[in-house]
């Protein structure tokens, strides 16, 4: 390892092209080697686990992996794809290949993502990569004594988008297919158990394929923007659902229309607005166990908001209203409104010292959720830079536990999933509050360091508690469901952030958290436990030619330890071809602190209308899973083709 | 896999530095080659390969040169019938050659490709009790590398023959490892304008 870091950092800088291909910069360094949605989530630095690696459990940090998952906002249009606590980004609306740039509010939970401009006339991006992992039987198939199962295929993966533009106008379509063998040796069993039915000798296919299509026309006009998109998807999947400790076959779907409009008034006041709405649904997979969620949500929303800015202030005024309507078995009628204002205030005192306050509330009925920020930041000339932040949030439980908040209004889920389960008669709101000291310093043009110390402490939280227990036929099966209410604690998070650049072809990145539960509330700190304390990443982007462009990642994730699924400790997992020597593994509650490094190399073509991208990922063949129950990934190849006109 | 990552970006760091001075693409060089294998392992106790024989392009990069080609062996039964397979590898690489005499050169160099491997026929396995088999499919494919050193003689600016040793490795369960020795002939010619448009 020292070896590998000593290399590259003895690595020249190398001069500074003209190669006359400038839209090399057009794709951002985030962007160029998003492969895999998951790859999303790598960038944003927050930690996240995957089941499947296509749906994400993201630990927003406030309320962890089972809490809120973020938001996301395509080029300014908000987009709900979390599904009972699962994001599933294949849905978004935007090629991995065209992102310009990503930003994600840590407070807010919202990703924003934002496309390239498209080009006038008309224009075409397709990319599809294919990828395969270590550990394939090859010829040793015909060995009984050598055989080994199949291992995950993992694509190939698809997304088409044409554009067309004139002046003023565009119009754009895009189409994203994925599809995803999951075979892994810790999840065959479960995928068998639901899928086979050996009275009939059937076998359902256990492929995941997900599409999604996105037509979009707006208007790019000098003082406004309008635009009308519509989004859909549909998927056979395995949703994972965590009160039952294993997936469920599921039929996914998403529909999402909208409109856009922002209109600048002056030079001071602009006005934006959009109207919503949107459906998702999860229906029934054919499967053995005759799992079936059949659940549906619509969701309308109109915002408006007004933004004035003038010299030294900035002030945006917004409302949300939304309503949102749950379909299943034992809901009626169940569609509620809701209500969020916004207010964002920031001003510079003078050349160094500038202040913000953003209070926001949510209300619905007679209960409200507030919050507040207030922050304030110091330059010291341009070497320096301090920030001071308070923080006061509440969120409504309904948002952050929507299973739990159906099934206590008679939705019939864990029921028909034989879940047991004893869920309090009401959640109050989350609660917590946080003081965060952040440090910038500009060491020199090339150099800049960010420290940040976060004190996060929770006056109201919730922990979900379920033991995971073990069975030979099903593997695994879910325990007593239970919440721990009104929970106290707090936690302490620090980070460091060093960005090097020697030169604009050559970028160094090294990022690390560290983080640790100063509670000694039992189920607090057993909740947190299974975030890893300490993440850290190394990152460097080389382009030593024009037409070369050389990604290295390191990342470590420290160990985790999940006591719900103690009861798994030392049981064996298994392929499910009885046909074949039986292949097993060994679940474990605490998983393994794990070093992964991944090398991509991309290669440009034909002025930068054609690229070609090797993708080396874990390529010290230890494997890595984030969960108890999640596929475990070793060494894996992709190639990746681009093509742009 | 580490030790063999460490070296390339030790080799292609040093071989950068040293500048460079070469038109890219300027010219491509085709070559046909004949392999045979000469190591020993259980893989290849048995099944039986034929003689290998590969398509290679190079073509000056900044530093160094890039090549992409394939390779195709036929792998023949010798304990499993129907086992038979056809093995192609397609590559792309860089290596980096130094000039020992005015028409001797030794070029070290890596490369790394796809292994597809086309059985002949399906493998099925049939449980004790009968019933459906399980099926395996005919067309695998996985992740290769391998590292070579190519030895050259130029009979003329266009024209020159070369021998090569390499070992390639696929990280199958049970890693498929072979030892190359390869001989061939390459012919140098200047790259048409729309391919080296399409290149650059």
């Amino acid at each position: 390892m020292n070896l590998f870091l000593a290399i590259l950092f003895m690595i020249s800088p190398t001069p500074d092209f003209e190669p006359g291909i400038n839209e090399t910069t057009s794709d951002s360094v985030e962007s160029n080697f998003i492969v895999r949605s998951e790859d999303l989530f790598w960038e944003i630095g927050n930690d996240h686990i995957s089941l499947d690696r296509l749906s994400i459990s993201l630990n927003d940090r406030y309320t962890g992996y089972f809490g809120r998952q973020p938001r996301f906002v395509v080029d300014g249009i908000p987009i709900d794809v979390d599904y009972f606590g699962t994001i599933h980004p294949q849905y978004l609306p935007i090629a991995l290949g065209r992102i310009s740039d990503l930003y994600y509010d840590k407070r807010l939970s919202e990703i924003s993502l934002n496309s390239h401009e498209l080009e006038e006339g008309l224009s075409f991006y397709g990319s599809t990569y294919i990828s395969n992992e270590a550990g394939e039987p090859g010829p040793w198939v015909y060995d009984p004594d050598r055989v080994t199962p199949n291992i995950e295929r993992f694509g190939p993966g698809v997304d088409l988008q044409s554009s067309y533009r004139s002046g003023e106008w565009y119009a754009k379509g895009l189409f994203r297919f994925h599809r995803h063998l999951n075979s892994n040796l810790s999840v065959q069993n479960r995928m068998k158990n639901m899928v086979a039915f050996p009275e009939t000798a059937e076998y359902l296919d256990v492929e995941s394929t997900t599409r999604s299509g996105t037509m979009e026309v707006g208007f790019y006009g000098e003082n406004g923007t309008l635009k009308a998109r519509s989004v859909h998807g549909r998927s056979h999947e395995f949703l994972f659902f965590r009160p039952l400790g294993r997936e469920v076959p599921t039929d996914i779907s998403l529909d999402q229309y909208s409109l856009y409009g922002d209109y600048k008034l002056n030079d001071s006041w602009t006005m934006a607005s959009y109207v919503q709405h949107q459906i998702k649904r999860l229906d029934e997979r054919r499967n053995t166990f005759g799992h079936n969620f059949d659940w549906g949500e619509t969701r309308q929303n109109l915002r408006l908001s007004a933004e004035r800015t003038s010299g030294r202030s900035a002030f945006e005024l917004g409302t949300e209203i939304y309503s949102v309507e749950h379909e299943g078995d034992g809901l009626n009628e169940f569609k509620k409104w809701y209500a969020d204002l916004d207010l964002s205030y920031q001003f510079s005192l003078n050349d160094n010292t500038k202040l913000k306050a953003s209070p926001s509330v949510t209300l619905h009925n007679e209960t409200s959720a507030p919050s507040v920020l207030l922050e304030g930041v110091q330059h010291a000339g341009d070497k320096w830079s301090g920030r001071l932040a308070f923080f006061y949030g509440e969120e409504l439980a309904e948002f952050a536990y929507t299973s739990d908040y159906l099934a206590r209004n008679g939705f019939e889920l864990y029921n028909q999933l034989n879940i047991p389960f004893s869920l309090p008669s009401m959640l109050d709101n989350i609660r917590y509050g946080s003081i965060k000291l952040g440090q910038n310093f500009q060491v020199s043009e090339v150099l800049s360091v960010e420290l940040n110390l976060e004190n996060i402490h929770h006056i109201q939280f919730h922990i979900p508690a379920q033991p995971v227990e073990y069975d030979l036929d099903y593997h695994t099966f879910p325990g007593d469901y239970t919440f721990d209410r009104n929970v106290p604690g707090s936690r302490l998070i620090g980070e460091l952030a060093i960005d090097y650049r020697r030169s604009s072809t050559l970028a160094h990145t090294v990022t690390g958290s560290w983080s640790r539960t100063v509670s000694s509330n039992a189920p607090y700190r057993r909740y947190w436990e299974i975030v890893p304390e300490r993440i850290a990443a190394y990152r460097v982007q080389w382009s030593p030619f024009p037409d070369l462009e050389i990604d290295g990642r390191l990342r470590y994730r420290s160990s985790s330890r999940w006591r719900d699924f103690e009861n798994l400790d030392g049981e064996q997992f298994q392929s499910f071809n009885t046909q074949v020597p039986l292949a097993f593994g060994e679940f474990k509650s605490e998983l393994p602190s794990h070093l992964n490094i991944d090398l991509n190399v991309a290669k440009w073509f034909w002025d930068q209308q054609f690229r070609g991208v090797v993708m080396m990922k874990n390529i010290l063949n230890r494997e890595y899973y984030s969960h108890p129950l999640a596929a475990r990934e070793s060494f894996t190849f992709a190639l990746k083709a681009e093509l742009r006109f | 896999m580490r030790r063999i990552v460490l070296l390339s970006i030790t080799l292609f760091s040093f071989c950068w530095q040293s500048g460079w001075a070469q038109t890219p693409f300027e010219t491509f060089d085709l070559s046909l080659n004949g392999s045979t294998i000469i190591n020993d392992n259980a893989l290849l106790q048995n099944w039986d390969p034929t003689e290998g024989i590969s398509i290679e392009a190079r073509s000056p990069y900044y530093t160094g040169k890039l090549e992409a080609g394939t390779r195709f062996v036929y792998y023949q039964a010798d304990q499993f019938e129907g086992s038979a397979f056809r093995s192609i590898y397609l590559f792309i690489g860089w290596s980096y050659p130094i000039e020992l005499g005015e028409r001797f050169f030794v070029t070290p160099g890596f490369r790394i490709g796809n292994h597809f491997m086309w059985q002949d026929e399906k493998k099925e396995y049939f449980g004790d009790s009968g019933g459906s088999p399980f099926v395996f499919h005919r067309n695998e494919s996985q992740f290769a590398y391998e590292l070579q050193v190519r030895t050259a003689y130029n009979f003329s600016e266009r024209l020159y023959i070369h021998l090569s040793a390499s070992y390639k490795r696929t990280p199958i369960n049970i890693p498929f490892e072979v030892a190359y020795v390869s001989v061939g002939f390459a012919r140098t010619f200047s790259t048409p304008g729309w391919l080296r448009r399409f290149v650059q």
